[in-house]
């Protein structure tokens, strides 16, 4: 067996969402204590890699291995389970199919031929100095609040006044929203400020509005790497969005 | 070795226009290289995926790789179309889109140094690999996963490499120069590579050999079925004539030349596959050979050399290579298999029952090959004649282009006459009718003298001393002596057909040298039609006679075609045509 393991429908559900903000399908990597994935949009301006322990699953056995996930497929399927079920995984060596299991329902669905899958990107080394981290429903409501009227958003640090801030400007609007220490459970204040797609920033940030506490990192016209936990601790997602170029 | 390094070798082989410094790149390239992936280097280098026998085609045209780009990019397709028609190549165009959405966003990720060379043969393997519905979709899927995932500069030789487009100008025999010169310390050592090359057909096996068992491995590269040899070809001469000097043999063998495809047959029991010229594996074509090889040919193993021809059974001729070339296709393979059958003429013997015959004389092989193949119909050996002069080859040659075939071709049947694979060299010379410009038409010639035949031909004529009609002079003036190309009936019939012009002594306007002079005289009256090999100078004709140099002009091999009732002795061909066509014979060097 490459993978036999049972999960949580909602572990799952939150996990295959988190890949789906950005991706259609990805490369999942099995080992012998977890899961993982790094993707990178067509695109390549952002990227999602998660990780899941063996702790995340109720049961877990798998070897080491590769495996190609339609991750449009898998939304649909989700929308079949419940609240609080079980979902059984199993993919066996030989075989390039994945079965889900879940209340009487069994599902066989093929799995991509990893090679129809771009690579994964190499680990990101850029540096980012300036780090906050807050609430995610806080960021997630920032982020709408932007794009009501531009399509880009700043995100940046000011030492001086203590604050992680994000500032939009529309062809006739401006918003700003500066959250103090106050409000930030932690601020690394190092001076900090780069230009985003609110694209990205949107399908992300539905995502993170869960998570109870998101790690912003930044530099100044440098990515934005964002951070956060899933699975009670047993699983962590980053998204890395590279950042927009000002003068076109 | 990382594709991103072969790409720096490729950036700098595509910028040198010096041959030498091109050997002195590969020699670095081939040295880095590691021996599991030297061969994967050689194929992209020469801007293929792999050796051409092993029919890997990736069934990817420009527009799917466009398209495979406008995925990678996240744009639509005809904005990479419209890139390409400014930049002009697909390559160029993946650079410049890949990435980097309207430029709107910095480039933060980096795939393109973990990709391999491996990784990139694998990816294509894959690419080549999809088949069946949905596959153009998967083609371009895998190929956009590449180009997204690659660095700028990869990407480029990535869809030029898919797109057939690589024009790094480096040919195999550079290539090989580049090997010689880094494993044996100079370019000068090419020749056993090359040797090997031509055996196996697969210079990404000769560079891995060389890298892991050196010299002495690549010397016993050999043959092996289904790995297809280049075809030993032929030499060309300026006139026929010259094929006794240049051939290097007191015995030649005169075949048949075809005017078809060229067809190395391999057979392993049952299983029989085809190879063309170009090495490609053209067994899916020709159906009908696969079965008259499986069917005729006795050895358990062999590889053949042959051609395919559309012979035409019923009126016993051979189709021009257009009718053949129908069946080159991909669909509706067995229909056309019906309509345009095929005859397999085999000539040659390349391996039998285990044992290679490269280096066995041709007499040895063709003797073998007469054992091992049971001919019929549809399967046969070339015809040919074995001769000692040249007169021998002529007629044997007149007489296939009679037949409509191209010409010959003449094989050495000395002791060291080996299948040299590859090589055009003086042991095989082809003679085709259209090297001779004067053969491409016959001569309509008049009947002025007879000689009385002998032995054979008692009470008949040996030949007939046969004239041109000079216009300006208004007189006829003798260009050969005829004795060939009559059916026996025709040559019995000879005296009674030219009795009423017969003439006691040398008639007017009748012109014959002394050396030239007939047993018999004929009045200018029966015109017939004459093929000759080729014009020359001659002391013994008096046609375009120039008394300064004494030499009139001759039609050598002449040979016997028809009557010409309908002409007049002054409708025949003009001593002005025929210098004419001597000039042109001279004049383009032949």
């Amino acid at each position: 067996m490459m993978l036999q393991a049972t999960i949580d429908t909602e572990i799952f559900r939150e996990s295959i969402d988190a890949i789906a903000a950005l991706v259609t399908e990805c490369r999942l990597h099995t080992a012998e204590d977890h899961i993982m994935t790094r993707a990178v949009d067509t695109a390549n301006v952002a990227m999602v890699s998660l990780e899941l322990k063996r702790d995340a699953f109720d049961s877990f056995s798998a070897s080491a291995g590769e495996l190609g996930l339609d991750i449009g497929k898998m939304k649909n399927i989700l929308g079949m389970m419940g609240r609080g079920d079980t979902l059984a995984l199993n993919v066996r060596d030989d075989e390039r199919k994945l079965e889900l299991s879940f209340k009487g329902y069994r599902y066989s669905i093929a799995l991509l031929d990893v090679n129809t899958i771009r690579r994964d990107p190499n680990p990101p080394t850029t540096e980012l100095p300036g780090k906050a981290v807050l609430q995610g429903s806080a960021l997630y409501d920032a982020i709408k609040a932007a794009s009501v009227i531009s399509d880009k958003i700043a995100l940046g640090i000011d030492p001086d006044a203590m604050t992680f801030y994000m500032e939009a400007e529309g062809d006739t609007d401006h918003i700003r929203l500066a959250l103090g220490e106050d409000e930030l459970v932690t601020l690394h204040p190092v001076a900090a400020r780069s230009l985003f797609s609110l694209d990205y920033l949107k399908d992300m940030g539905r995502v993170m509005a869960r998570a109870p506490e998101v790690e912003v990192h930044l530099g100044i016209d440098h990515p934005v790497r964002f951070a956060f936990e899933i699975a009670d601790g047993n699983g962590r997602v980053e998204y890395l969005l590279a950042p927009r170029i000002e003068a076109d | 070795m990382r594709f991103s390094r072969l790409v720096t070798y490729f950036r700098r082989l595509e910028e040198t226009s010096s041959q030498n410094e091109m050997i002195a790149i590969l020699a670095a390239l081939f040295t880095e290289a590691s021996t599991e992936e030297i061969d994967t280097i050689c194929y992209f280098t020469l801007g293929r995926i792999a050796p051409a026998y092993q029919d890997v085609n990736l069934g990817m045209g420009g527009r799917t790789a466009g398209a495979a780009i406008a995925l990678a990019a996240d744009i639509d397709p005809e904005t990479v179309e419209a890139e390409v028609r400014e930049v002009g190549d697909y390559g160029d165009a993946a650079i410049r889109l890949v990435g980097r959405p309207a430029r709107k966003f910095e480039e933060v990720f980096s795939f393109g140094d973990a990709l391999s060379v491996e990784d990139v043969r694998r990816g294509l393997m894959a690419i080549a690999r999809a088949g069946g519905p949905g596959s153009v979709e998967t083609k371009k899927r895998i190929l956009a996963a590449m180009v997204a995932g690659a660095a700028p500069e990869e990407r480029r030789y990535l869809v030029r490499l898919v797109t057939g487009k690589m024009r790094l100008g480096v040919g195999e025999m550079t290539l090989l120069d580049g090997l010689a010169s880094a494993y044996l310390g100079s370019k000068t050592a090419r020749p056993p590579l090359e040797h090997a090359y031509d055996i196996c057909t697969d210079i990404g096996l000769v560079a891995k050999t060389l890298r892991e068992s050196g010299l002495s491995g690549v010397e016993r590269i050999s043959v092996s079925l289904y790995r297809p040899i280049r075809p030993m070809l032929a030499q060309r001469v300026p006139a026929l004539s010259e094929i006794p000097k240049r051939i290097g043999s007191r015995v030649i063998a005169a075949e048949e030349k075809y005017d078809g495809e060229r067809i190395q047959a391999h057979k392993d029991g049952s299983d029989v596959a085809l190879f063309s010229r170009r090495l490609t594996d053209v067994t899916h074509q020709f159906p009908d050979i696969v079965e008259h090889v499986r069917r005729c040919v006795t050895a358990e193993t062999a590889i053949l050399d042959g051609e395919a021809v559309a012979f035409d059974v019923k009126s016993g001729t051979f189709h021009p290579f257009q009718k053949l070339m129908q069946r080159r296709r991909k669909y509706r393979v067995s229909e056309y298999a019906e309509q345009i059958p095929v005859t397999y003429k085999v000539f040659d013997l390349l391996y039998a029952d285990g044992a290679s015959y490269l280096r066995r004389s041709y007499p040895e092989r063709h003797e073998r090959l007469e054992r091992i193949v049971v001919e019929e119909e549809h399967l046969a050996l070339a015809d040919r004649v074995i001769a000692t002069n040249l007169e021998e080859i002529t007629d044997f040659y007149l007489a296939c282009i009679r037949r409509g075939l191209e010409g010959v071709v003449c094989k050495s049947c000395a002791d060291d006459s080996y299948y040299r694979a590859g090589a055009r060299e003086w042991q095989w010379i082809k003679w085709k009718r259209s090297y001779g410009t004067e053969l491409a038409d016959t001569l309509d010639l008049v009947v002025v003298g007879a000689n009385a035949g002998k032995g054979k031909r008692a009470g008949t004529y040996g030949s007939l001393l046969c004239a041109a009609y000079n216009r300006e002079e208004d007189v006829f003036q003798t260009v050969c002596g005829m004795g060939t190309g009559f059916t026996d009936e025709e040559l019995a019939q000879l005296p009674g057909k030219l009795a009423d012009a017969r003439a006691d002594r040398s008639p007017a306007r009748v012109m014959v040298a002394e050396q030239a002079k007939p047993d018999f005289w004929f009045v200018p009256r029966y015109v017939l039609e004459v093929l000759g090999l080729e014009i020359t100078e001659s002391p013994v004709h008096t046609c375009g006679w120039d008394p300064e140099t004494q030499r009139g002009l001759a039609l050598r091999f002449p040979r016997f075609v028809r009557w010409r009732h309908e002409k007049s002795p002054e409708q025949a061909t003009t001593v002005e045509e025929i210098a004419a066509m001597f000039r042109e014979q001279r004049g383009e060097g032949r």
